[in-house]
Formats: structure tokens, C-alpha cells, sequence
């Protein structure tokens, strides 16, 4: 495994910007000697929570996703706002559902879509929770949230219900932590 | 509850692979939001070869974006081709890999929010070596046969870190094509 950048960038810009994501476009010699571009998405890590209550059943929220165009059941989460992972994860959860927790756990860094983007999710597992009763509602995109027994997860996923690569990743975490507590 | 409604859409940024759009937005409420995406030209495949001991294929690709090699499954986009004849391609092209034994498990997004990229999961079982074109320009190393709990150990350790593997992995056991 070469430890160097087998690419030789030769000028770098961003070309695109909002609070959320930048776009950077390199200038590259790429290793077969080759002059090009390489265009690519900085957005901000993201976090995503596998809610369990009581009976560790999963608690799946649905929401209009605009680049997919679709209405999607998926775990809550979203784009950190460049804060520790921990806390984006608190807010995004009580801001999109009204859930608090008093345990949480960190179950594992992952990297989404590595050819155009670099942002890395963090997974965390929430238990002993209660509803505030309030949610940002005007601007989230989340319209509805329900507890699902695993088994009935995993058979949305392969409905295709459950399509989305980031959620399925918390979902196996989750799952990898509830058979290791099972075990114990 | 309404779908989202587009009012104005620009591309802020375009290269070969992929557009960003910026969109003015009315959500389920009606309220406006201004919404930036990265428009992927072509979906993409990602295949779990398994070999006939149930042992399955990673490479390690090299990620510009993250500047190192990935363990990874092959993937690829499909350039137009259904899911299982661009798995075929794309598994001939990066491992020199045929089967006669493919499933075709649906397609994934990798990242509803920021992306339309999505990827057909597709299994081969029973690999084996064949005749055809190997692509020499894509810079993929190391291909290993792993068991799943190889695998598992891998994502454990933070050797493999990559969601979309993670996803295929959980789909193909779902669907009962692999086993621990």
C-alpha cells in the first residue's frame, strides 16, 4: 500500500460554498501522468441515532428526501453543524423527533460515497428515553415516527422500505451492539 | 403529505460525473428552502462476490477524496447497463471475475441528503476466474477472499469503514446469499 498521494494536485479551488457543504475542484496529474480535474463534496460529518425503547424495537422516522425525490422511512439524523458528533447527535435527535436520552453509545465512524465525497458518519445507540413533546416542525423534513420490532425492520429493508445505505449501516451497528449485550 | 416543490433550479457546478444543483424549495409545509445536492450522471453497482467456499471478495481501492486505499467491494457506474450486466462488467474489468450464479438485490442510496447517488447491490456466488478485459487505468490492489466474520472483525477494528459496504454486506445476509 503506497503511503504518498499517488495523485499531484496542481491547484486547488473551492468552487461552490453554503453553511452545509463546499464544492472543491483540484487540478491533477493523476498517476498514469494524465492531466485533469477532480471535482469533489466537502459537507459537514453527519451523525445518525438508533433509538431503542424498552423492548429494543427501533424507532424509524419518514421524510422527504429532495435529491432522491421521494418520501423515505430512514433513522434520524442529519448534517452535523461542524460540533462535536456527540452533542450534533442530541440536537439532531430532539430537534427532528422531541427524543431525549440518558444512554448513549458510540457505535462506529463510517465514510459515505468515497468517490465525490469525504464525510464521515458517526453511529450512536440511544436508550432510556422520553418525548419532550416538542419538535422543530417548520423546517425539518421529518413527518412521521414510529418504534418497529427488528424483525420487522429488517423485512422493510427488504421490501426496499428501508433503502437508504446510511441507515442500513446503523441499523447493522445496532444490531451488532443488541447481540453482544444479549451475549453478556 | 405533499411532495416537496421545486420553484428554481441552477447548476452551481458541473463536471463529467456530476452536477450541483441549487434549488429554491417549497418543503411539506410551504416553507421555502434553498436546497444544494450533488446530481450523480449515472447510478452505480456494487457487487459481493462470493467464492464456493462462502468466502467474499474485498479490494483495496485507492480514494482520492480520502487520499488512502479502502478495503472495498468492486463497484462502479453502469453506464446505462441494467444492475447484473454492469456487475458482470464491472467485476470482469476490476478482479478478472466471472459467475453464472448473480442476484440482484435492489438499489441503495448512499446519502439521502446530500446526494441522489444510488447503487444496485448485486450478488455473485461461485466466482471464478474467466476470459475477458481487465481494466488496467483503476488503481485496485490486494484482492483477498474473506470469511463474513473476517469481514466483521474488519469493521470492527475500523479496517473497513466504508457505509456502502456495511449496507451490502446486511442486504445479502437478509436475503440469506451469504452466512457467517
Amino acid at each position: 500500500m503506497s503511503v504518498s498521494n499517488p495523485w499531484k494536485i496542481t491547484s486547488s479551488k473551492i468552487v461552490y460554498k453554503n453553511p452545509w457543504m463546499r464544492v472543491q475542484e483540484d487540478r491533477v496529474i493523476t498517476p498514469t501522468g494524465k492531466e485533469g480535474i477532480y471535482g469533489y463534496v466537502l459537507s459537514n460529518d453527519s451523525v445518525i441515532v438508533a433509538v431503542l425503547n424498552d423492548k429494543h424495537e427501533l424507532f424509524v422516522v419518514r421524510g422527504f428526501s429532495y435529491p432522491v425525490a421521494s418520501w423515505n422511512w430512514q433513522l434520524p439524523g442529519g448534517g452535523g453543524d461542524q460540533e462535536d458528533a456527540a452533542i450534533a447527535a442530541k440536537r439532531e435527535l430532539e430537534e427532528e423527533t422531541g427524543i431525549r436520552a440518558e444512554r448513549w453509545e458510540k457505535l462506529g465512524v463510517t465514510r459515505v460515497c468515497d468517490g465525490f465525497m469525504r464525510e464521515r458518519m458517526t453511529t450512536y445507540l440511544a436508550q432510556n428515553i422520553s418525548f419532550t413533546g416538542e419538535k422543530e416542525t417548520s423546517n425539518e423534513k421529518i413527518t412521521d415516527g414510529k418504534f418497529v420490532p427488528m424483525p420487522e425492520v429488517d423485512a422493510m429493508i427488504e421490501r426496499g422500505e428501508i433503502n437508504d445505505g446510511q441507515s442500513i449501516t446503523a441499523i447493522y451497528l445496532a444490531q451488532k451492539w443488541l447481540a453482544k449485550a444479549g451475549a453478556n | 403529505m405533499a411532495d416537496w416543490k421545486t420553484r428554481s433550479s441552477e447548476v452551481v457546478y458541473e463536471t463529467k460525473w456530476f452536477k450541483i444543483h441549487r434549488d429554491e424549495v417549497l418543503n411539506q409545509n410551504g416553507t421555502p428552502i434553498t436546497y444544494s445536492y450533488l446530481d450523480l450522471a449515472h447510478p452505480t453497482v456494487m457487487i459481493v462476490a462470493v467464492n464456493d467456499e462462502g468466502k467474499i471478495l474485498m479490494q483495496q481501492t485507492y480514494r482520492y477524496t480520502v487520499g488512502k486505499k479502502l478495503w472495498e467491494f468492486p463497484a462502479g457506474q453502469r453506464d446505462g447497463q441494467a444492475p447484473v450486466d454492469a456487475g458482470k462488467r464491472e467485476l470482469m474489468e476490476e478482479t478478472g471475475l466471472v459467475s453464472d450464479d448473480w442476484a440482484d438485490l435492489g438499489a441503495l442510496y448512499s446519502a439521502t441528503g446530500v446526494t441522489n447517488i444510488q447503487r444496485a447491490i448485486c450478488v455473485a456466488r461461485n466466482v471464478r476466474p474467466g476470459q475477458g478485459e481487465r481494466d488496467q487505468e483503476e488503481d485496485i490492489s490486494n484482492h483477498t477472499f474473506f470469511t463474513v466474520s473476517e469481514i466483521e472483525a474488519m469493521i470492527r477494528d475500523g479496517t473497513v469503514d466504508s457505509s456502502g459496504v456495511l449496507a451490502a454486506l446486511y442486504l445479502a445476509k437478509l436475503h440469506g446469499l451469504i452466512k457467517e
